[in-house]
């Protein structure tokens, strides 16, 4: 689905349109405050080809994430930490990368890669985003716990909802 | 040209990551007024902190053009206390003087340097012929008279303190009015001696000196020092007397020079007598 610039295409509104229209009302709290949000956009900058130049990779990060800024009223926000999540992504490869290396054309997906690589993969490039997307929300360190508590409350249940896209839509029988 | 390259090619991205993540703050901060509120508040307590820090700082490099400014502010403070002065004893006396100003101006000027040490000491303010101060002009500390210019440059001058052995100024006991010559005899720069007053005059350990006026460098009444020791020598009719001096001619850094606006025409007065004399 994302080898071709059309497929990658289609694949960005998909992930935008359940973003927005579903994941956007699945949200849990307690206490007056949302510890949980669920983000799948990240998906789409988390699946670009691995070679993928870093700078292309943040200006459509950037471009993704406004989008979504577009439908949560919250300009800059998400497009920060998207761009944020855009840079580091390559040493987050660095970092998982198999002893073999990677092949040229390989992407960071469940197709190509195991299964410990991905949720390895998706478990950090959230837990990055959360905390990146919280720290621009309440664009403070006061709450330092709470920042905590929502990142890892929502990089959790993204992580899941993510593998189960994983499944869906890249996995190779 | 390659280095470069190298450079961005290694440094691009993180340029561009700084870049972008500035973009989105300020995006963030423009339009979401929740976040738009903590950075104002923010920007508020840093940029206080920070003005209160740069004031001090300033102060604290500022207090020398403060001092200065004071220093000038008392030159004129004490011109215009001469004329109040003045004008009371002009009410008082009610002679009919057509002019109630004061003869006296007071302007502030720094000493650059304090040789002591011998019996001929000098002294150097930062004030010359081209702020119209030249010789013969009186120097005063802030608590009394220091000495007189001796000879101008353009932006300096040199003065003969009453610490130097050819000083001489008519000086008065306060409340006495007789006067006498205010010496040095050059040995110890916290005293001086004040030679002239006959004995018969009253006087006690701790009595006043001040100018006394007939002068035309010096303004009446300046304050010079206090009795320290009365003698009066064996077959003399005069007292000679150890004057502790107010000024300290070892801390000596701010003083005022003296303007008399009556001086030439006292001195074409004087001039003219000596003729008709010869």
């Amino acid at each position: 689905m994302i080898r071709t610039n059309l497929g990658r295409i289609v694949f960005f509104i998909l992930l935008w349109a359940l973003q927005v229209l579903v994941f956007r009302h699945m949200t849990l709290g307690w206490g007056g405050t949302t510890y949980v949000q669920i983000f799948i956009y990240p998906l789409f900058v988390l699946s670009l080809p691995i070679r993928m130049r870093p700078e292309f990779v943040m200006l459509i990060g950037l471009a993704l994430g406004l989008c979504i800024d577009l439908a949560y009223m919250s300009p800059g926000v998400h497009a920060g930490a998207l761009v944020a999540l855009s840079f580091f992504r390559r040493y987050l490869l660095n970092f998982v990368e198999p002893r073999s290396g990677y092949a040229t054309n390989d992407y960071p997906v469940l197709s190509d890669q195991g299964m410990g690589f991905i949720a390895t993969y998706l478990a950090m490039g959230l837990t990055l985003h959360c905390f990146w997307f919280y720290m621009l929300d309440m664009f403070s360190f006061e709450a330092f716990f709470e920042l905590w508590v929502k990142t890892i409350f929502s990089a959790g249940f993204s992580c899941l909802i993510l593998l189960i896209i994983q499944f869906l839509f890249f996995y190779r029988r | 040209m390659r280095s470069w390259d190298d450079f961005l090619g290694h440094f691009g991205s993180v340029f561009l990551f700084i870049g972008l993540q500035l973009m989105c703050l300020y995006i963030i901060v423009q339009f979401n007024d929740r976040q738009q509120n903590i950075f104002n508040h923010t920007a508020l307590l840093l940029s206080s902190n920070l003005d209160q820090r740069f004031s001090q700082w300033n102060a604290y490099f500022n207090l020398e053009d403060e001092s200065e400014r004071l220093h000038a502010e008392n030159a004129r403070l004490r011109t215009q206390l001469r004329r109040m002065e003045l004008q009371q004893t002009e009410s008082k006396n009610s002679l009919g003087r057509s002019s109630t100003d004061s003869n006296f101006i007071y302007h502030s000027t720094q000493i650059i340097s304090n040789q002591k040490g011998s019996r001929y000491n000098q002294l150097i303010i930062n004030a010359g012929l081209s702020d119209s101060l030249s010789e013969g002009r009186a120097i005063i500390g802030e608590n009394g008279i220091v000495g007189q210019t001796a000879y101008c440059s353009d932006n300096f001058c040199s003065v003969i303190p009453i610490i130097h052995v050819q000083s001489a100024v008519s000086a008065s006991i306060l409340g006495v009015d007789y006067f006498g010559q205010l010496r040095w005899d050059g040995r110890d720069i916290r005293f001086a001696q004040l030679e002239g007053i006959p004995q018969h005059v009253h006087l006690e350990k701790g009595d006043t000196i001040v100018t006394s006026g007939y002068s035309t460098i010096f303004p009446p009444g300046e304050p010079i020092g206090q009795i320290d020791e009365v003698e009066l020598p064996q077959g003399s009719n005069f007292y000679k007397l150890q004057i502790k001096l107010n000024v300290d001619f070892g801390r000596l850094k701010k003083v005022y020079w003296v303007e008399n606006l009556n001086r030439k025409e006292i001195i074409s007065v004087k001039k003219s007598q000596r003729y008709d004399q010869d």
